[in-house]
C-alpha cells in the first residue's frame, strides 16, 4: 500500500490541508488533523476503494475539524490568524498599488471572518464547491447529501455569505 | 428588498439548483444584479483555492508512515513465529501412533533373551570350573564371619578328585 498511499498524499494532500485550514483557521492544527486522517487511511488499507478515497478523506478531515471546533472557544479573530499566517493563497496582483492591495487584504479578511461564522453544511459546501471546485458527485458523497441538495444548499450558502459581508461593510461604514 | 424565497417550495428548489448550474456555466456576470453579485462572490472564493502542499510537509507525512510499513513486516514475522510455535506444540502434544507390537515377535524376543541368559550362565559356570583347576585361591578365614559356610561355598567352589569323585582339600591336586 505504500506507493499508492504516497500518491494519495501528493494528489489530495493540498485539498485536505486547505479544508482543515479553512475550518480551523490555524495551520498547526490543520496539519495535525490531516496527519491523523492519513494515519486512519493507512490503517484502513484496502478497505477504502480508490474511487472513494477523496470523499472518504474529506469526510474524515471535516469531521475531525468540527470535533475540534466544538471543543474550542473562539477567542481570537479568525481573520487575523489566517491573514497573519499567509497560508491562504494571496491573489494580489503585482499591478495593484499599495492602497488597492490593502483593500484586497481587508476584503479577504472580511470574507474569511464571515465564512467562519457560517453554519454547516453551507460553509463546507462553499469551501469544497467554490474554493476547491470539487464536483457535485464527490461533494454529495463527502457531505452525505443528494446532488440537488448540494446545488441548492450551495446557492443558499453563497447568498447568506454575501449578506453577512454586506452587513459587516455597512457596519464599518456607519 | 426582495422577499426571501420559500425554500420549501419544490419549484423554488428546482429553480435554485438551476440557477446554481447557470452561475457555474457563465463566463461573464449575468444581467440580474443579485445573480451578478453571487457570480462575483463565487469568483472571489475561487481565488482562495488550495495551495500546493509544501514539499517538506509531504515528505514528513510520507516518512511518518514508513516505519508503520515495517510494522506490517513485523506482523508477518509474528504470524510466522506464531505458526511455528503452534506446529511445535501440536507435534509435542499429539499422541504418537506407534504400531502395536506383534505378540509372536514378543514371545520370540523373550525366548531369545532367556536363551542368551541361560547360555551365558552355563558359559560362566564352565569357565569358572576350568579356571579353578589352575588358580590357587587365597586362604580366607571365613569361620569368624557370619554365614561363613555359605560365603565359602560361593567364594571357593568345591574341587572334585576325578578318580574318587571326592572333594579335594586346598593342598591336593589331581596330578598326585
Amino acid at each position: 500500500m505504500q506507493q499508492p498511499f504516497e500518491q494519495m498524499i501528493d494528489r489530495y494532500g493540498s485539498r485536505l490541508r486547505h479544508l482543515a485550514l479553512m475550518l480551523l483557521g490555524r495551520g498547526d492544527e490543520a496539519d495535525d488533523v490531516v496527519q491523523d486522517t492519513l494515519i486512519k487511511l493507512w490503517h484502513r488499507g484496502d478497505d477504502v476503494r480508490r474511487d472513494d478515497a477523496l470523499p472518504w478523506l474529506l469526510t474524515c478531515t471535516r469531521n475531525a475539524c468540527l470535533d475540534r471546533l466544538r471543543h474550542r472557544q473562539r477567542t481570537q479573530s479568525l481573520t487575523l490568524k489566517l491573514v497573519g499566517e499567509q497560508s491562504v493563497q494571496a491573489d494580489v496582483q503585482s499591478t495593484l498599488n499599495p492602497d488597492e492591495a490593502i483593500d484586497v487584504q481587508r476584503r479577504r479578511g472580511l470574507l474569511l471572518a464571515a465564512l467562519a461564522e457560517m453554519p454547516e453544511p453551507g460553509r463546507s459546501l462553499l469551501i469544497l464547491r467554490d474554493m476547491q471546485e470539487l464536483d457535485v458527485a464527490q461533494t454529495a458523497k463527502t457531505l452525505e447529501l443528494s446532488r440537488t441538495q448540494v446545488k441548492v444548499y450551495t446557492f443558499r450558502a453563497r447568498r447568506l455569505l454575501r449578506k453577512k459581508i454586506e452587513e459587516e461593510l455597512h457596519e464599518q461604514v456607519a | 428588498m426582495n422577499k426571501s424565497p420559500d425554500w420549501t417550495d419544490p419549484a423554488v428548489l428546482e429553480s435554485a439548483a438551476g440557477l446554481e448550474d447557470r452561475l457555474r456555466a457563465l463566463e461573464h456576470p449575468p444581467a440580474d444584479p443579485e445573480l451578478a453579485a453571487d457570480w462575483a462572490l463565487r469568483k472571489e472564493l475561487r481565488r482562495l483555492k488550495p495551495e500546493p502542499l509544501p514539499a517538506e510537509l509531504a515528505d514528513r507525512w510520507k516518512h511518518m508512515l514508513r516505519p508503520r510499513g515495517r510494522g506490517l513486516h513485523s506482523a508477518w514475522g509474528f504470524a510466522i513465529a506464531a505458526s511455528l510455535v503452534l506446529a511445535l506444540s501440536l507435534t509435542l502434544l499429539m499422541p504418537i501412533n506407534e504400531p502395536e507390537p506383534d505378540p509372536t515377535a514378543i514371545q520370540d524376543f523373550r525366548l531369545a533373551m532367556q536363551t542368551v541368559n541361560t547360555t551365558s550362565r552355563k558359559a560362566l559356570s564352565i569357565t569358572g570350573r576350568e579356571l579353578n583347576e589352575h588358580l590357587q585361591w587365597p586362604s580366607i578365614e571365613l569361620e569368624p564371619l557370619p554365614y561363613s559356610r555359605l560365603v565359602r561355598a560361593i567364594a571357593q567352589p568345591q574341587r572334585i578328585n576325578v578318580e574318587t569323585q571326592d572333594p579335594m582339600n586346598d593342598l591336593q591336586t589331581n596330578q598326585e
